[in-house]
């Protein structure tokens, strides 16, 4: 027995559409890992824990595991896959599982083909050890996918074993199976998955940023901070932009806050006013009541909180020709009771009473626990709503 | 049966705890004179058998907190007798300011005390006001009010509750008529109040 080929098949080299399929679950998989991520970071309020550690050291096992495989699927290219003896009684396979040729004899062996991977499963086979002595090896199989191999050589192989093999061990090779991949819509597949990857990593930057801080540490933090000294920070990841709808619950981490309704109106010295009805529903024994500010700038997170309205105070509306009080106003100094420091699930009704300069200008009602400019720290109720409403649609009071 | 008679006994147990009590309508804010005393006359002990008297409460025409012109101060006049504590129990017992709460729509309002310099509060209307009263004298009755900054157009309630264990009985002292939830009806027992102040 010696290792002597003929009909010999070599891997050729990884095609396009697998190397594009591997990056492609590569970049998915990242991607969802540290979306992932980014969710606990948020929900741990910024600080990082054990989970975070997890993720990003499963993603790196993970790139590690991708990069291997593609450095395998490299030096395998030009070795012989498989090839039959030269005396014309057995096969010689290049084992992954050994990680060297094998040799079975005609008699072990049982081929079969289905759906693109040819399975070579043996009774027994033979190896050389380090030493040159010849080892068996207990019962086993193989597999290839035949999209792997040089095609030609596939079929030279195929032809001369069917001749020398006994019946039952015949391959039925069809056209069909050689042509077509295991998984007709590998391509397709890999063109989705890295368009999402890629749409993922576009959509949601701070994830991406929290997790590559993760593997480069501290040291690009300090850098960055740095490197933004003069910029202003963004924080726009922190508010949500939505529409002003009745009755909904803009969720946050500790607080929702719900518009039950909104008027427009004149109050007793013919100053016209805004005024929302609103409910607060307490979710953490330590929240705040937080501010609320009206603008009608639409770039209000980078002008800052000069361009940002603070609620009236005491109004008196003008309403049917008398004068009508505003009934559990907030109060802006928020000076005579803490509200919903008492714990979870209370509510809290009361109205908000911004002037309004014009009419025909989109308003924005904004609802934040921290600074327009600055960010939410732990204990902050986040995100902060940014909600829009057009205040010639709001009801007028008379 | 049993589980019926329980429930029953249950029920009957709910509906004698809960003291809720809606005062009349001569004992809350109005119109006619949003300064006037309006008398409560609720009696309580807590369990040092101290007694506590709600006798009443008013909103100050002056003085006035500064920051907001609808907000008002709102005195309520209190007593603690200790007639039926004897001299050992004395010693022991402190009675503080929990007893009395006001609620401003739903959230406790600031008591002056925690506002107004210790001069101010020894000036009347607020000499009464207290925090807590420690070495109590037995067979004695002390004034011991309460004051709050509150708004008279919100909902405001008072909370009686003498004993800590027990969460006492509720008064509105105003209670919002609004039928759009944002501007006082002409209902409301404030709505025309507004033209004859200032």
């Amino acid at each position: 027995m010696k290792r002597e080929y003929q009909s010999a098949v070599h891997f050729k080299k990884e095609s396009k559409t697998d190397l594009c399929l591997g990056t492609a679950v590569f970049v998915f998989i990242l991607r969802i890992l540290s979306v992932t991520f980014e969710l606990q970071y948020q929900s741990a309020g910024g600080s990082l824990n054990w989970f975070g550690h997890c993720i990003s050291a499963s993603a790196i096992i993970l790139g590690c595991l991708v990069v291997f495989g593609l450095i395998h699927s490299y030096k395998n290219y030009g070795q012989v896959a498989f090839a039959i003896d030269s005396n014309d009684q057995g096969l010689w396979i290049n084992s992954g599982r050994k990680l060297q040729m094998i040799y079975i004899p005609f008699s072990m062996v049982e081929i079969t083909c289905n759906q693109g991977i040819l399975t070579i499963k043996y009774q027994n086979a033979f190896c050389y050890t380090s030493k040159g002595k010849l080892r068996m090896l207990s019962s086993g199989k193989e597999r290839f996918r035949i999209k792997t191999v040089d095609k030609n050589e596939f079929q030279e192989f195929v032809t001369r074993l069917n001749q020398l093999a006994r019946k039952s061990n015949e391959i039925k090779l069809s056209e069909q199976d050689l042509q077509v991949s295991s998984f007709k819509w590998e391509s397709l597949l890999g063109g989705i998955l890295l368009f999402c990857g890629l749409a993922c990593t576009l959509g949601f930057n701070p994830g991406i940023d929290a997790f590559v801080s993760q593997f480069i540490g501290q040291k690009t933090n300090s850098t960055t901070s740095s490197d933004n000294f003069n910029a202003e920070p963004d924080n726009s990841q922190y508010f949500k932009w939505k529409d002003l709808k009745y009755n909904q619950a803009y969720v946050a981490k500790k607080i929702n806050l719900t518009v039950n309704k909104a008027y427009r109106g004149q109050t007793k010295s013919g100053k016209n006013v805004v005024i929302f009805n609103v409910t607060l529903l307490s979710k953490s024994s330590d929240s705040e009541v937080g501010n609320f500010y009206m603008t009608t700038d639409k770039n209000i997170l980078s002008d800052g909180d000069e361009y940002a309205q603070s609620p009236l105070n005491a109004t008196i509306f003008s309403v049917g020709g008398k004068n009508s009080p505003v009934v559990n106003q907030l109060d802006d100094e928020d000076d005579y009771c803490n509200p919903m420091t008492e714990g979870t699930g209370k509510k809290l009704t009361f109205n908000v009473v911004f002037s309004l300069s014009n009419e025909k200008k989109t308003g924005y009602l904004i609802y934040t626990d921290f600074d327009l400019q600055g960010k939410p720290d732990e204990f902050n109720n986040q995100p902060a709503y940014i909600l829009k409403f057009d205040p010639q649609k709001l009801e007028v009071l008379q | 049966m049993k589980k019926v008679v329980y429930f029953l006994i249950t029920l009957l147990m709910i509906f004698f705890n809960s003291e809720v009590v809606n005062a009349a309508n001569s004992s809350q804010l109005n119109s006619s004179n949003l300064y006037a005393f309006c008398p409560v006359n609720k009696t309580g002990f807590d369990s040092n058998s101290v007694e506590y008297k709600v006798l009443g409460y008013q909103i100050l025409k002056d003085p006035r907190p500064s920051a907001n012109s609808n907000a008002r101060y709102l005195l309520v006049k209190c007593q603690v007798n200790t007639d039926d504590l004897d001299q050992d129990e004395a010693k022991y017992t402190s009675v503080d300011s929990d007893f009395v709460k006001v609620y401003d729509n739903g959230s406790e309002a600031q008591s002056i005390t925690d506002l107004a310099s210790k001069k101010r509060l020894e000036q009347p209307p607020f000499d009464h006001v207290r925090n807590s009263l420690n070495h109590v004298k037995i067979s004695k009755t002390y004034e011991f009010d309460k004051c709050f900054v509150v708004y008279p157009y919100d909902d405001l309630k008072l909370q009686f509750a003498p004993d800590n264990g027990d969460s006492g009985i509720k008064i509105d002292i105003h209670q919002v008529q609004s039928s759009n939830g944002v501007t006082m009806d002409t209902q409301d027992s404030l709505a025309n109040y507004e033209q004859e102040d200032n």
